[in-house]
């Protein structure tokens, strides 16, 4: 069940009806029915999609609460590896089986080729695959007791509001909260409302709207003037944020209404004025995972600057990958270590400046270099990328494409908002409070606003979410 | 949580009473436009009366105009062409004309990508939306998505992606056309601009090719003489794609005027504006070449008594 979708309208709130009343008939139960019932829910839905795709997600959550179980008291090192490459097989199998198999018949000059899995990955494999290995980690290194209940150990895996998406929660943030006992808040499932609203906007208006824009750019880059595409380019890095940012929130928002606190995995990302900032403030579930899994048990910082920066590479690397078994994610994640590597080796991510104009000018330079890794991360082929950044480079045509009236101004009016939304919180926080005002009819109108701007200017046409993808 | 069922529903009270409200103020808006997009689209589905009619996407808009073929018919035409809408939109207008005239003739301008080719078919639903009142759209509109019958309680739903371009036509019109002809000026640029080199495999839409089907049925029943056109494009690599088009125009004997590769414009940049599309110079030539052929094919048509 996709948040922009029209399930999502009806269905949720009989689910969060059914949710509660289970939870207000059962509260002195010792039996945990509002756990059961959720759990319930995360299969049927994921299920929905392709009901062979849970066998996956059994095997995936099955493989790792028993090396989780095995690993009690223990700390050997076969234990973890034969538990991660179990448990990370049906990623290979389907995700990367096809790139390998291709990689390896390109390099040895042989022409046969075997059809590859990509057109049948279970969705959100890459998503619940992370979360599941993160917490084998989490219990290797005795950061978190290993789990005894195995069907909270399974929402924790399934739990329906991210499985899709993300963001990829830790142990130690998740399994209390779903052994804890919830009551429902007012205040609180109103703030995962307000998420929900602003998360749809971001999504439904701001992304999807630049993205049939960036589509005719991305599609046909050949036949477009340069500054079309360097145009494109800078759309396609709002349409990725809107996207992903705008999935996020509504995850967190639905995990608020449901009594769940997810982890908030963007902070303004575009803000950031360096590289490795941008890294703190951009998926920052998978940022966090990648350092705990990856750059930590490489040695982390705590070794020699050339290994550091090795170990710095590798990670992402693997985060390219992570995100598609193709050539142009293994280059964006390139790029991004590159020049992080850069940034630690001239300091750049620990210099601090008061100016207010030497800041500017940094996020502006660190977005240029986000928007250029963007190109590589949307396009199908390294030559096609290399071409579109060709087009922007060569072509000095200045003509800009029109994308038409009402798609103009959907796209920079909803571009504005969310900018100067984002410059209030990072600049004004607690200043101009629309949905969080204290005035009520403020807020109303702020809700209404919204709403009206969605259903009047939003995309309604269940596209999927980017990420989903992944 | 009854404190906040309570809110809920009373936002959803604001919402309902915001939603008639702004609906009212889009039809007003809708029937009263100077001109542009919104103006001939009313003028099409509620005034319009003329013997040909001509249907299609961009290159339609584009491509034909009515004051050449009438010059060359004696017959009264308009150009009913809406940018980026297919078969879908294109049965639904036959349909509402249909309520009001029957049309003499109508030439309808194929584009696989629109008319045959897979795709998401939701985006053909902003206009019949609008239109979803008038007998037969309903079926079209839940035909391509079943939720759009709940979805369309909403009249905000109905104007959405529309309503600033309405706003623009009651306000100062920005794009007036002539009986439906907009005009594209300027040539296009050959110097940076590479031929799409990927040869598009189209996978075939059954949902559109049910209403072409049908639209060839209706015009049959309805006695509109339907004939098939292909424009002329600056390149011919995606004539295969048309393999389809021509098929069904001979299976259904629909007579087809085919001017896609023709090498009067082909590989000419000044008769085109982009790749895909004509420019003023282009559409009137070919108008010209395309109204004698039409010509043709109408005198044989009403000389041999043609029941269609």
């Amino acid at each position: 069940m996709l948040f922009n979708s029209f399930q999502f309208i009806w269905l949720f709130p009989i689910i969060f009806i059914g949710y509660y009343l289970i939870c207000s008939f059962t509260k002195c139960s010792y039996s945990r029915w509002d756990n059961y019932t959720l759990l319930l829910i995360s299969y049927l839905l994921y299920a929905q999609w392709k009901p062979v795709f849970v066998i996956v997600l059994l095997w995936v959550t099955l493989i790792t609460y028993i090396g989780g179980r095995l690993l009690i008291n223990v700390k050997y090192k076969w234990i973890l590896s034969a538990c991660l490459c179990l448990a990370v097989a049906p990623l290979i199998f389907f995700k990367y089986y096809g790139f390998i198999n291709e990689t390896i018949c390109s390099l040895v000059g042989y022409s046969i080729s075997l059809k590859g899995l990509n057109w049948a990955i279970p969705i959100g494999l890459s998503f619940y695959t992370f979360q599941a290995i993160g917490y084998v980690v989490d219990v290797y290194y005795k950061r978190v007791e290993p789990e005894k209940n195995w069907w909270d150990y399974m929402l924790f895996v399934s739990f329906f509001p991210q499985i899709l998406s993300g963001p990829i929660s830790k142990a130690t943030d998740l399994l209390p909260q779903i052994k804890s006992r919830r009551v429902f808040n007012d205040k609180i499932a109103s703030e995962g409302l307000k998420l929900l609203l602003w998360g749809c906007f971001l999504k439904v208006v701001m992304a999807d709207q630049l993205g049939q824009y960036v589509d005719t750019i991305y599609g046909a880059y050949s036949l477009q003037s340069g500054a079309t595409c360097a145009i494109g380019a800078i759309c396609y890095s709002f349409q990725i944020y809107g996207d992903f940012a705008g999935y996020s929130l509504m995850a967190v928002g639905t995990g608020k209404i449901m009594g769940f606190d997810l982890i908030n995995n963007f902070n303004r990302p575009y803000f950031a004025p360096t590289i490795t900032e941008f890294w703190k403030r951009w998926h920052i579930s998978l940022t966090q995972w990648l350092t705990k899994c990856i750059y930590i048990p490489l040695g982390g910082s705590r070794c020699s600057k050339i290994r550091s920066y090795l170990n710095i590479m590798i990670t992402f690397l693997v985060s390219g990958l992570w995100h598609g078994a193709n050539w142009t994610f293994v280059i964006w994640g390139a790029i991004h270590g590159a020049l992080q590597i850069i940034e630690k080796y001239m300091g750049i991510q620990k210099f601090v400046s008061s100016n207010r104009f030497m800041y500017l000018l940094r996020v502006g330079f660190t977005f240029s270099l986000v928007t250029l890794a963007w190109v590589f991360f949307r396009m199908p082929t390294l030559t096609d990328a290399l071409g579109f950044i060709r087009q922007i480079c060569i072509n000095h045509d200045m003509s800009v494409l029109n994308p038409g009236n009402s798609i103009s101004f959907f796209c920079l009016s909803s571009l504005m908002l969310v900018i100067l939304v984002e410059l209030k919180q990072e600049f004004m926080a607690g200043k101009f409070m629309f949905i969080h005002s204290n005035s009520m009819i403020v807020r109303w109108l702020s809700y209404l606003f919204l709403t009206v701007f969605i259903l009047l200017a939003g995309i309604f046409d269940s596209s999927n979410f980017i990420y989903v993808s992944f | 949580m009854k404190k906040f069922l309570t809110r809920l529903f009373l936002f959803g009270i604001v919402l309902f009473c915001t939603d008639r409200a702004v609906g009212l103020i889009m039809s007003h808006l809708e029937q009263n436009a100077k001109g542009g997009v919104t103006h001939s689209n009313y003028y099409i589905l509620n005034e319009l009366k003329d013997d040909v009619l001509i249907f299609g996407s961009s290159r339609c808009v584009h491509h034909y105009i009515p004051e050449i073929i009438q010059d060359s018919l004696k017959m009264s035409c308009y150009n009913c062409g809406t940018d980026g809408n297919g078969i879908i939109m294109m049965y639904g207008m036959y349909k509402c004309i249909l309520e009001r005239y029957t049309p003499k003739v109508v030439v309808y301008e194929l584009y696989a990508n629109f008319d045959f080719g897979k795709g998401d078919n939701s985006r053909y639903l902003k206009i019949l939306r609008r239109l979803y009142n008038h007998p037969g759209i309903d079926s079209i509109v839940w035909s391509v998505d079943q939720s759009e019958r709940y979805k369309l309680l909403s009249e905000m739903y109905r104007y959405n992606g529309g309503w600033m371009q309405m706003l623009a036509d009651n306000i100062k019109p920005m794009n007036d056309t002539y009986n439906g002809y907009m005009p594209y000026y300027g040539e296009m640029n050959t110097e940076h601009s590479q031929e799409p080199n990927k040869a598009t495999e189209y996978v075939l839409d059954s949902l559109k090719i049910h209403y072409l089907k049908k639209l060839i049925e209706e015009c049959r029943s309805s006695g509109t003489k339907l004939i098939f056109a292909l424009s002329p494009c600056y390149t011919t690599s995606a004539y295969k794609d048309f393999e389809f088009a021509i098929k069904i125009a001979k299976d259904y004997d629909v007579p087809l005027i085919d001017y896609f590769c023709d090498t009067t414009f082909t590989k000419h940049p000044e008769y085109f504006y982009d790749h895909v599309h004509m420019n003023d110079t282009g559409a009137r030539l070919y108008s010209s070449l395309f109204s004698s052929e039409l010509k043709k094919i109408l005198y044989e048509c009403f000389n041999n008594n043609c029941k269609e």
